[in-house]
């Protein structure tokens, strides 16, 4: 950190500006590991709540009570919980050691799949069974009626939800801190402990997340307020 | 209700068979090989209720500081969406302001904000328990804020209309025709974010508040039980989900008779 000169203005003020433009920078590479995180455990969520939805859309009634027990117990539990259940359980039961960053990725993804399960299936009971049925009476397979008709209308029905959820991700990925992953939070409560500048760092932590998540949460409110003008149309 | 039409036009294919093996093959393997049985098997649940005192006090601090931040919470969201309604162009921003905030940003930020910054504004410090029950309290502000106002919003504006035609009186106009309309719309919401308040008093104990989770972590540390403990842990907030669930079907089933 930059060495302060006593007569900066900053340095007398109780809010010092001079700080946050000297750990700007620092705070977006960690707003980027932040957002790493939260990609990564986005994908990986969506591709075991995809395999969550299919088991639920199966004519396997064990399949569909597994893919129900397990999306209820994800979304009852809270995040934290999650967390530190698999901290402290996964690695006794299963004898692999894990790092905390993996654990993390693991909770998150878990979380992620359980509330992405359900905006899939949500997506996809929304479309009639007159277009499955129509595109069966074309002659085209159950693989192309769902690629070419199901798919294409259901992600539309899709982006506003998962542009809310992507906001509820961000704000559980702060929870990582507590298993101490390097991510903005954790960036930002080392660097309090060590400068005592708390306000100035929440502040700007808290700005930075509040830019995001707004602009998340204003385009998906703006995308359904469209959306339910042209259904209304 | 199921996505899979089981008509005549829905071709039947072995998929569901195929996914079917490969999923339960999965999971065979996963049970044959990725669980220490030999240490599973000898989890000893007993120690759940040597400790079932500190754990019931964790548990009861979890309640109450759920019920009490949604008790102040929803009295400052009232107020919050009366002045919403009634206020000038300036409040209203403010209102708005205020509920866009608090519910775009994370949980933890805001508790270490409210913690550790707001203290240097104010001059007030607070114990951890004050700063987590009122961060709570003023996030549930917003959110029901927020239900609040889109419930009266979403009365019709020709019911005002019809009943001040009548020359009710206000109150009565709240009391018999906007309440009940706007209750329909805002039970079921409320009662999600009761949950997911209760949920939230968890990020309390990154704080170091010994509500549920807290508790449950300094217990499996000191008894080296982490698994008994905090899957116990992990099921009293699975029984308390199972119960909003029930209270949320039960209202949603009033709510459409």
């Amino acid at each position: 950190m930059k060495e302060k000169l006593a007569d900066e203005p900053g340095a007398r003020c109780f809010f010092d500006i001079y700080f946050i433009r000297d750990q700007f920078l620092a705070f977006l590479y960690y707003g980027a590991a932040s957002l790493s995180i939260c990609a990564a455990s986005l994908i990986g969520g969506g591709v075991i709540g995809a395999v969550l939805c299919l088991m639920h859309f199966s004519r396997l009634k064990t399949l569909n009570a597994v893919a129900g027990v397990l999306v209820g117990a994800v979304r009852a539990l809270p995040e934290l919980v999650l967390i530190f259940w698999l901290y402290s359980c996964l690695p006794l039961i299963t004898g692999v050691t894990l790092n905390a960053l993996s654990t993390g990725l693991i909770s998150l993804s878990l979380f992620a799949a359980a509330y992405l399960s359900e905006i899939f299936r949500a997506g996809l009971l929304a479309i009639g069974i007159g277009q499955r049925e129509a595109g069966y009476s074309l002659g085209l397979s159950r693989l192309m009626v769902l690629r070419l008709i199901i798919l294409p209308q259901a992600t539309k029905i899709m982006i506003g939800p998962l542009l809310n959820f992507m906001c509820d991700l961000i704000k559980a990925s702060t929870l990582l801190s507590a298993l101490s992953i390097h991510e903005m939070s954790f960036y930002a409560s080392s660097l309090g402990a060590e400068t005592y500048k708390y306000l100035e760092i929440y502040t700007m932590v808290g700005a930075i997340y509040f830019v995001v998540i707004f602009a998340m949460s204003s385009a998906a409110k703006r995308y359904l307020a469209r959306r339910e003008l042209v259904l209304a149309s | 209700m199921s996505f899979v039409i089981r008509s005549r036009s829905s071709p039947t294919t072995p998929y569901d068979t195929l996914a079917g093996v490969i999923i339960a093959g999965i999971v065979l393997l996963t049970l044959l090989f990725g669980v220490k049985w030999s240490f599973v098997l000898a989890l000893d649940f007993s120690v759940v209720s040597m400790y079932a005192r500190p754990l019931f006090t964790g548990f009861l601090m979890t309640l109450g500081i759920s019920l009490f931040s949604l008790f102040a919470g929803s009295i400052a969201g009232i107020l919050l969406a009366v002045a919403y309604r009634a206020g000038s162009s300036p409040v209203r921003w403010l209102v708005s302001a205020h509920i866009e905030i608090w519910r775009n940003t994370p949980l933890l930020v805001q508790i270490f904000w409210v913690h550790f910054a707001l203290p240097m504004l104010t001059g007030i410090s607070t114990t951890i328990m004050v700063s987590g029950v009122l961060t709570l309290t003023l996030q549930a502000s917003s959110y029901l804020a927020e239900i609040i106002r889109a419930g009266v919003a979403s009365v019709p504006k020709t019911q005002w209309e019809a009943a001040e035609s009548l020359g009710l009186h206000p109150g009565i106009i709240w009391r018999k025709i906007v309440l009940p309309q706007a209750l329909r719309v805002m039970l079921p919401p409320m009662v999600n974010t009761a949950f997911s308040f209760f949920k939230g008093s968890t990020v309390l104990s990154v704080l170091g508040v010994t509500e549920l989770l807290r508790m449950g972590n300094i217990i499996s540390l000191h008894s080296h039980k982490p698994i008994e403990i905090m899957t116990t842990v992990g099921l009293s907030y699975l029984a308390v989900g199972a119960i909003f669930t029930l209270i949320s079907g039960f209202i949603e089933r009033k709510i459409s008779r």
